[in-house]
């Protein structure tokens, strides 16, 4: 590589460093090696919804953070944490600095289920759960202050199942895994007699992906209960989760506390000790419920600077450049996508190509406004170096 | 010797797994490259073949990976010359019914159509924290006539 280019390589501000966020920082630094790759992060550590809302024991998933912290040894890389755009440093001033600013802010709050509810019902979002057993510095703790034996879990997605496989496992199990004492303690004093998961949809039109349900055949203590009713549905269009759903719904009534599935039903109304809901044929239906968990969904964290759509929450783009930008683009939840990992990775690189092709050698501004900017970041700011020595 | 290291991935936890595994064979001739942009007649050509593949769903190969896996296992191209060993990644805490089955489908394809396993599959669990590239260096010592970094 000549000086020249050297000189004028190009730098690229992410913001945000969940997967969305070190998928780009991945695939820019292969398509150009020469790149100065800043990762600027809201919180002190790094990896965004991959360390606080992906479920605890979802370890595999965890482990993806050994890929990125490798991405982080590449040469030009850099995380700044603790550092809030739009607080700490305006996204105008990266604009104005980097010839690229890809925003991939993650989601920041779970939707909540427009129903009625009694002032003194328990709930909360699996967000909120998400956070709160993954350590989250923000977490909101779920209350304790009532004997919690039924809990309901709505929603049709995996986020549903991974709420019910954690609170079934083994309390030492969770410690072992490393759930900060707080959800800990108050997972320790449930006094569960079943999980419900109630979702709006038909069994042959649940989101759970086949393995996923899978898993929940296995816990210690619970088993799946599926009603007959639910699956013997004369439409044929069969799939791998009604298989799963069916295989339970017939299979001989076993031991160890209940985790029942409802489908069908759309809640309408929360008392202290009930979730009321409505089927297709306007039956209605009251299960117990001490604690109602929604999994219904979550919306973008918002980056001050950016407008955004007010149902979804997303930064309006086109391809992830943003409206009326030249250079900023979005990726992941802020570009209200909902992808799995892989897709997130796919779209990450996509967009990357995208960037190294548009941006082209000539447009680029060096490397001065960048230096600047970085030796003028809040003293509170944490860095690469920081996160080893502290875990060393 | 030369090294064909392929890898089938999705979320790059198989091609980190690779990266250490060319490491380790430094010294010999490696050519690392993505499934999806390999073709089967450079499957074929390989001397050594290492398929580094995690499992994807309910036990599948990974998705990107497929077209190549197809073209090997419905295709007609002679493997006899390759050499092969598979490593095989898999989450066995939460999918022990299909815990690196994805490697698996790579080794029983490979071995029926005629290539020559060396070593016996590598199953690595990514939920069990383990050190996974000495597992791998361990792993190639056993391959024949090969110098190895990092073996125990």
């Amino acid at each position: 590589m000549s000086d020249g280019a050297e000189s004028a390589a190009l730098a690229v501000a992410i913001v945000g460093s969940g997967p969305a966020g070190f998928y780009c920082a991945d695939a820019l630094s292969r398509l150009s090696t020469q790149a100065r790759i800043h990762i600027y992060e809201r919180l002190p550590q790094p990896y965004g919804l991959l360390r606080y809302g992906v479920a605890p024991d979802h370890l595999a998933t965890k482990s993806l953070s050994r890929v990125f912290a490798r991405v982080m040894q590449r040469p030009r890389m850099r995380f700044f944490g603790n550092v809030t755009v739009g607080t700490d440093i305006s996204l105008s001033s990266l604009e104005d600095a980097y010839d690229a600013v890809i925003v991939a802010a993650g989601a920041a709050e779970g939707r909540r289920l427009g129903i009625v509810r009694d002032p003194a019902c328990l709930s909360g979002t699996a967000l909120d759960f998400a956070h709160w057993f993954n350590g989250h510095p923000h977490a909101r703790a779920l209350p304790a202050h009532r004997p919690i034996r039924h809990v309901c879990i709505v929603g049709n997605g995996n986020v549903s199942l991974d709420v019910a496989r954690v609170l079934a496992r083994p309390n030492d199990m969770l410690q072992r895994l490393g759930v900060p004492l707080p959800p800990l303690q108050w997972h320790k004093s449930l006094d569960l007699k079943e999980i419900r998961i109630v979702g709006r949809s038909v069994a042959t039109q649940t989101r759970f992906s086949p393995a996923e349900l899978r898993a929940l055949a296995g816990l210690d203590g619970f088993r799946p209960v599926v009603c007959q009713a639910d699956v013997s549905l004369r439409e044929e269009k069969t799939n791998e989760c009604l298989q799963v759903l069916r295989e339970w719904a017939s299979a001989p009534i076993g031991t160890g506390r209940p985790i029942r599935f409802s489908f069908g039903m759309v809640p309408e109304r929360q008392t202290t000790n009930s979730l009321i809901c409505r089927d297709a044929s306007d039956r209605i239906h009251e299960f117990d419920c001490d604690l109602l968990i929604e999994a219904i969904g979550q919306l973008p964290a918002r980056v001050a600077g950016l407008a955004f759509e007010p149902a979804s929450g997303a930064v309006p783009h086109e391809r992830g450049l943003v409206h009326g930008r030249k250079a900023t683009f979005v990726a992941g939840w802020s570009a209200g996508r909902q992808l799995n990992i892989p897709l997130i990775r796919e779209e990450a690189r996509e967009l990357s190509e995208r960037i190294v092709k548009q941006i082209a050698p000539a447009g680029l501004r060096g490397n001065s406004k960048v230096d600047q900017l970085v030796r003028a970041l809040p003293s509170c700011v944490v860095t690469w170096t920081d996160l080893s020595n502290a875990a060393a | 010797m030369n090294f064909l290291l392929l890898v089938a991935t999705m979320t790059g936890t198989a091609e980190l797994v690779a990266e250490d595994v060319r490491d380790q064979l430094s010294g010999h001739e490696v050519s690392l490259v993505l499934a999806e942009q390999a073709s089967a007649a450079q499957v074929a050509a390989a001397d050594n073949l290492i398929v580094v593949s995690s499992t994807y769903g309910d036990g599948e190969v990974p998705e990107p990976a497929k077209p190549l896996f197809s073209a090997l296992a419905d295709g007609d191209v002679g493997l006899g010359n390759v050499r092969f060993g598979v490593i095989a990644l898999g989450d066995r805490s939460l999918y022990a019914q299909t815990f690196a089955q994805g490697g698996r489908q790579w080794d029983a394809m490979l071995a029926s159509k005629g290539a020559v396993r060396v070593v016996e599959l590598l199953a690595v669990d990514s939920s069990s924290g383990v050190d996974t590239a000495q597992e791998t260096a361990d792993w190639l010592s056993r391959w024949p006539n090969a110098s190895i970094r990092g073996a125990a």
